[in-house]
C-alpha cells in the first residue's frame, strides 16, 4: 500500500462524506428548531439558502478533513472501514431529511 | 434569444443531462459490485455529467427563485416542497458520486493492502446511493417542471 497516498485519499473521501451529513444536520435544524415563513409569501430574499448550507458543509468538510488525516496517520486500515458504515448512514440522513423535512 | 427564452432552454438542458446522469450513474452501481472490477470511464462520465447537471441546476436556481418558487407555493404547495426535496436529494446525488469516483480512482494506490476491499465496497454504495438519491430528484424535477416552467 502506498501509505501516503492512501492517507490523503481516505481523508479525502472522509471529508466529502461529511458533506451530505452536515447537510442534512443543518436543514434538519432548520425545520425542527426555527421558523420559517411561509415560502408562498416571500417575493424574494438576497439568502439563498441551499447555497449558504452547502457552503457551510463544504466548510464543515474543511474541518473534519485534519482529524480524518490525524486517523488515518494513525490507523489507516481503520478509517477505510469505517468510511463504508459512514457513507451508509449519510445517505439515511440525507434520505430521511430529503423527504421528511423538505 | 430573449433572457427567458435562454432559461427556458437551459432548464430543459439540466433536465435532459438529469436523466443521462441518472442512466450513467447506473453503470457503475452495476458494474462495481464485482469487487475488482475497473471502469474508469464509466465511473468519470458518470461523476462528470452530474457535476455538469448540478452546476447548470444551481447557475439557474436563482431565476427559479426569483420567477417561479413564489407561484409554484401559491398554486401548487405540494410541488414547491417536492422541489425542494429535489434539492435535498441532488445534493446527495453529488456528493456521492464524488465519493465514488475517488474511491474507485483510488484504488491502485491502496493496492495490496486490506484498503482495496473497502475501498471497493465504498465505491460500489456510493454510486448505488448516487444513482437512487438522482432517480429521485430527477422524477421529482420532471413533475415541477411539467407543471410550470420559465
Amino acid at each position: 500500500m502506498r501509505h501516503k497516498h492512501a492517507v490523503w485519499i481516505a481523508t479525502a473521501i472522509a471529508a466529502l462524506i461529511s458533506v451530505p451529513t452536515t447537510y442534512a444536520l443543518l436543514r434538519a435544524y432548520e425545520v425542527l428548531f426555527r421558523s420559517e415563513p411561509n415560502p408562498a409569501t416571500i417575493v424574494w430574499t438576497p439568502h439563498i439558502a441551499v447555497f449558504w448550507r452547502i457552503g457551510i458543509a463544504a466548510y464543515a468538510a474543511g474541518m473534519v478533513a485534519p482529524l480524518a488525516y490525524l486517523a488515518a496517520c494513525r490507523d489507516l486500515a481503520r478509517l477505510l472501514r469505517v468510511l463504508y458504515p459512514s457513507l451508509l448512514i449519510a445517505g439515511a440522513m440525507i434520505a430521511i431529511q430529503g423527504v421528511f423535512m423538505p | 434569444m430573449t433572457a427567458t427564452l435562454l432559461l427556458r432552454l437551459l432548464e430543459r438542458v439540466h433536465g435532459h443531462l438529469g436523466w443521462l446522469s441518472v442512466g450513467a450513474l447506473l453503470h457503475p452501481a452495476i458494474l462495481l459490485r464485482q469487487r475488482r472490477r475497473r471502469a474508469r470511464l464509466s465511473v468519470s462520465l458518470a461523476t462528470g455529467l452530474v457535476a455538469v447537471t448540478a452546476l447548470l441546476g444551481a447557475y439557474i436556481y436563482p431565476s427559479y427563485r426569483d420567477r417561479i418558487k413564489q407561484h409554484l407555493f401559491i398554486e401548487a404547495p405540494k410541488l414547491g416542497w417536492m422541489f425542494e426535496r429535489k434539492e435535498h436529494l441532488a445534493v446527495g446525488a453529488v456528493a456521492f458520486a464524488l465519493v465514488g469516483w475517488v474511491s474507485h480512482f483510488a484504488l491502485p494506490l491502496v493496492a495490496g493492502g486490506g484498503g482495496e476491499q473497502s475501498l471497493a465496497r465504498l465505491a460500489h454504495w456510493a454510486f448505488v446511493l448516487a444513482f437512487a438519491f438522482a432517480l429521485v430528484a430527477a422524477v421529482l424535477g420532471v413533475s415541477v417542471a411539467s407543471y410550470r416552467s420559465f
